[in-house]
């Protein structure tokens, strides 16, 4: 018995090995090349890097008129307080559409969906235009304050469909004590919800980290950019491009959202153990 | 419920009472203060920044807009011109099968990895640290370097075809492929789904598998009747969200084909078209017809997907 | 509970101490709404963008007002600046596409510089060659910061090792198909003698046309050619495909992204027409060099100097005359010409190219003494001047590209191609009008 499941063990870390390698090594090809000397990254097919060369790294990181520590700092100040902004306002309205009932809630949870229907480029001009009567231009609140309003649907349907699979005994029964909506929310809903909360915090930390063309629209001071807006001062067709400082700074972006998702998805594992339903 | 879940679960869906939308007669919803209450930050974000541009879109897509004078109204015109637009035209076969490819591509990936990993494999969580990491990368010029580097005449792919004697073809720059390759980078970077899979995966009642592993039952046995019936809620979700996203797909396409959707339109999907028509060709009116006539095939496809999910879908509450 | 509730305070600790580093969440004041600033927007790579900062740092210095710089890369750049200014809200100063500048002066959303010349921008010490590149109507509406002439680039070492001799400077269109052909045989399967340039309007076609005494467009923004031009040219070019001259047309897709992945650079092809020696030199072990563009069979280059990029004031802009000042700082102040140096081209300017004289390196005079030697070459021609590209052009440039391909991968053939391209590109520059 013991033999045979390590048999299947066995078979199944080859099968994700094989798998692995076939998807890391573009990313294998992107680390190797921001180690090389800039007259070999294209001209050359071999990812490692035989010329061994951290100049990309130092002359990238101040290469865009600002330092990188700026847009970095930037960028992880909008994603954390979008992550909080979506985390909030997120369950609350989830939380409504989930559990409660009130009048019209079909209408507005087909409302809701529709948001997510149009392309952003559609509305991309009305939006700059309340952003400018707002005078917010230039600044991170066009960027952070929409989500502190939900407006991210794909997150409150996320988080209906994780609420819809906890029992409603549990909030039943916590009802049945005297608890109103507000204390169920927060002392039944929200602990268990922590596998969706933690899922939200991930993809919303890593997409507002990786989003490029609302910053680009909203952020115009070289004292407000962003990291992605960084990357993208490195490469021009017409004037001159700095590839090398543009792969190794891409590597350093990577930096942050892969350390957000390593801490995360051990949280949401351990979740189990802690709040696993029984 | 709770204490013969496990006999709901494997029997067929019944069509329950308590489903949310609940009308009763007499005393017709029962929480519409705290309703309104819970919802009123959605309420207020929805018409201060969504509902107000997608109406004002709405109206543009009736105008002739260029973007820099005022916009012009001429009713329908734009919406009747798109469907003698050959361009236009191509874009949707494009997008139709990139959608029809790409969306179960991916959500089988993520599926088949997520349940790979909620298993009780050593050392998971490098795998699963990896198995994320393309996603993580998102769609900058660096994934479009790196892309165009793999698929070149000379690139990885065709070094490895170049093993079995087959010569392959410059991947991305020939019409017949270059789809193939934003389908596959859709694939490679599975992680959005698998993430919310092996959540959804967290969630399930694990007395559940206990019971199964007593009577005995197989691996594909369990997968089939408990793994998959209970995460049913989460495969809708990532179904209808990636049908809409993969519908939407801008950025790889953008950044692979440097915005022009070639080589000769073969990855002219339908919002960068509507991208280099409203924003390159400054047609914003044509370009908003062609954003209201997307909403309206997402919200059928939505609706199709709401519609069938009550045959499928099972939820705990 | 209690991990949720940890989890909750961890968020809302994170939210504090990016509040405190999130001064960003204030408005700035460098709006460009006080008289003693401005934002200027450009995009560029490292080489303009430093450049332009330690020119608009002599700017401040002298004028004492402050100019915001506001630069990315090309990615998105229209896409921004066409949202602020469909939100009224369009930088004080911005770079613009030569290609471009009649479709935004058509709709009268740049300021006519006619008030500034010649009293604050002191545009006769630009080439009168370069002076008419913003000029739409008899109005200038842009004043360009470059010049140069678009030539052909090739790939040194490949010719030496081939052991054919490198084109020279008084080639014609056969000698190209000749020395494409040759290297294609010489190089090995896989890789050809020169790019297809079909595709390629202001590096190839252009020449070719007004070599004939004739333009892609007129001065009253029509297009310049006819349908018979076009189906010779294409012609042309699928003789060579066809021959295996030139390279087929899978290649093409990586010219379109950023220059990295250009076949030149990976070795695959010899020649190629068009800008790019300056960014494509340092990502190759190989050594690059220019050559002019073929010449007609009358020995004329048909060249057009092209302005590079346009500097523009926007008609809402909120500080104008020091827009107009900064303008003027590209173009004549011998101290910014300095600071600038060759990083933006040849300088558009008799003026510019003495002040930066002493100070050239060997490469740099090498540039300069090939720029004059065109630009000699090209006087011969006795052509008129190019026209500013019309209104729309932009979408007739997209349609040649479109066209040229679908010959080239055999989609269409040469009539069907041409009808196409007339069609659309017609279409586009009617309707911008």
């Amino acid at each position: 018995m013991r033999t045979e499941k390590k048999q299947v063990h066995w078979r199944a870390h080859a099968v994700l090995i094989v798998v692995l390698v076939a998807m890391i090594y573009p990313m294998v090809w992107l680390v190797g090349a921001s180690f090389k000397p800039e007259n070999q990254i294209f001209s050359t097919m071999n990812p490692f890097p035989f010329a061994f060369t951290i100049a990309n790294y130092i002359n990238g990181w101040t290469a865009t008129g600002n330092s990188f520590t700026v847009y970095l700092a930037n960028s992880l100040t909008v994603s954390l307080c979008t992550v909080v902004a979506n985390v909030a306002s997120c369950s609350v309205a989830a939380y409504a559409f989930a559990r409660l009932d009130f009048a019209f809630k079909r209408f507005w949870f087909a409302v809701m969906l529709g948001t997510m229907m149009l392309p952003f480029q559609a509305t991309l001009i009305p939006q700059y235009t309340i952003f400018y009567q707002l005078n917010w231009i230039n600044t991170f609140l066009p960027l952070v304050v929409p989500y502190l309003l939900a407006t991210d649907a794909f997150f409150i349907f996320l988080m209906v469909q994780f609420i819809r699979g906890i029992p409603r005994e549990l909030d039943e029964a916590a009802a049945l004590d005297g608890a109103g909506h507000v204390r169920v929310f927060f002392s039944i809903i929200l602990p268990l919800l922590r596998p969706a909360l933690l899922t939200t915090t991930i993809l919303t930390f890593i997409w507002t980290f990786n989003d490029f063309l609302r910053q680009l629209v909203y952020l115009s001071d070289h004292s407000r950019y962003t990291a992605p807006l960084g990357l993208n001062a490195f490469v021009d067709r017409a004037s001159g491009s700095s590839y090398g400082g543009m792969l190794a700074m891409s590597v350093v972006t990577l930096v942050p959202t892969v350390a957000v998702f390593i801490v995360s998805q051990r949280r949401l594992v351990e979740g189990v153990a802690t709040t696993g339903i029984k | 419920m709770s204490e013969n879940s496990g006999v709901a679960v494997l029997d067929p869906p019944v069509p329950e009472e308590a489903a949310p939308p609940v009308r009763r007669k007499g005393k017709r919803h029962k929480h519409n203060l705290a309703g309104y209450g819970f919802l009123a930050p959605w309420l207020i974000g929805l018409f201060a920044f969504t509902l107000i541009p997608m109406v004002y879109s709405l109206y543009l897509s009736l105008t002739k807009f260029n973007l820099l004078t005022a916009p012009q109204w001429i009713g329908f015109d734009n919406y009747v011109r798109l469907f003698s637009d050959e361009r236009y035209l191509q874009s949707i076969k494009v997008t139709l099968l990139y959608v029809v490819t790409s969306v179960p591509l991916k959500l089988a990936a993520a599926l088949l990895v997520a349940v790979a990993l909620n298993r009780g494999l050593k050392a998971l969580g490098f795998y699963r640290a990896t198995f994320y990491l393309p996603s993580l990368l998102g769609a900058s010029v660096a994934v479009s370097v790196m892309w165009r580097q793999i698929f070149s005449r000379d690139g990885l792919v065709n070094q490895f075809l170049g093993l079995f004697g087959i010569q392959g073809s410059d991947w991305i720059g020939d019409p017949r492929y270059a789809l193939w390759t934003l389908v596959l980078l859709s694939g490679w970077q599975f992680g959005t789904p698998m993430l919310i899979f092996l959540a959804g995966l967290k969630q399930l009642p694990q007395d559940l598998y206990e019971a199964a592993a007593i009577d005995g039952a197989g691996r594909f046995t369990v997968f089939f009747k408990i793994t998959l019936p209970l995460l049913s809620p989460m495969v809708f979700f990532n179904l209808v969200l990636e049908t809409i996203n993969a519908f939407q797909t801008f950025t790889p396409a953008y950044v692979i084909s440097n915005g022009l959707g070639g080589p000769i339109d073969s990855t002219l999907l339908y919002t960068l078209y509507l991208y280099l028509k409203g924003f390159g060709s400054m047609q914003m009116g044509y370009a908003s017809a062609m954003a209201w006539v997307l909403f309206a095939v997402i919200g059928l496809f939505t609706a199709i997907y709401f519609w069938s999910a009550r045959k499928w879908v099972n939820y705990a509450d | 509970m209690s991990i949720s509730r940890r989890g909750l305070f961890g968020l809302a600790g994170g939210l504090a101490a990016a509040s405190v580093a999130g001064c960003g969440f204030a408005p700035t004041n460098s709006g460009g709404a006080a008289n003693n600033s401005l934002t200027f927007r450009w995009w560029g790579g490292e080489a303009r963008n430093k450049a332009y900062q330690s020119a608009l740092q002599i700017f401040t210095q002298k004028n004492g007002t402050k100019v915001d710089p506001q630069f990315s890369g090309y990615d998105g750049y229209f896409n921004k600046l066409n949202t602020e200014f469909a939100g009224g809200n369009p930088p004080d100063l911005f770079q613009m596409d030569t290609a471009l500048v009649s479709t935004y002066a058509a709709k009268g959303v740049l300021t006519d510089l006619g008030s500034f010349i010649p009293n604050t921008i002191h545009l006769d010490t630009l080439y009168s060659a370069v002076r008419g590149a913003g000029v739409v109507d008899g109005k200038t509406y842009g004043v360009p910061s470059g010049s140069g002439y678009a030539p052909v680039l090739y790939d040194k070492t490949v010719f030496e090792q081939a052991k054919i001799p490198v084109p020279a400077d008084t080639w014609t269109w056969d000698d190209f198909g000749r020395i494409a052909g040759e290297m294609s045989k010489a190089m090995g399967q896989g890789k050809y003698g020169a790019l297809d340039a079909s595709k390629d309007d202001s590096g190839a076609l252009q020449p070719w046309l007004r070599q004939r005494g004739k333009d892609l467009y007129t001065g009253d923004g029509k297009l310049g050619f006819t349908k018979d031009d076009l189906a010779e040219w294409f012609a042309l070019w699928d003789k060579l495909r066809k021959a295996g001259a030139i390279c087929p047309p899978e290649m093409l897709s990586n010219t379109d992204s950023a220059t990295g992945n250009h076949p030149l650079i990976s070795g695959q092809i010899a020649m190629t027409t068009g800008w790019g020696l300056a960014q494509m030199a340092p990502l190759t072990q190989h050594a690059l060099d220019i050559v002019v563009v073929p010449r007609g069979s009358n020995g004329k280059t048909g060249q057009a100097l092209s302005g590079g990029v346009l500097l523009c004031i926007p008609a809402k802009s909120k500080n104008p005359e020091a827009a107009a000042k900064v303008i003027d700082l590209f173009i004549s102040d011998v101290d910014a010409i300095k600071a600038m140096g060759m990083s933006r081209g040849i300088p558009p300017s008799g003026k510019a190219l003495e002040t930066l004289t002493p100070t050239l390196t060997a490469s740099d005079k090498r540039d300069v003494t090939y720029a004059q030697y065109v630009a000699d070459e090209v006087a011969k021609d006795g052509l008129p001047n190019a026209p500013t590209a019309p209104p729309g052009y932009n979408d007739a440039k997209t349609a040649l590209d479109s066209a040229a391909k679908q010959v080239a991968f055999g989609k269409m053939s040469i009539p069907d191609a041409v009808a196409q391209y007339f069609r659309d590109a017609e279409a586009a520059l009617q309707g911008a009008k």
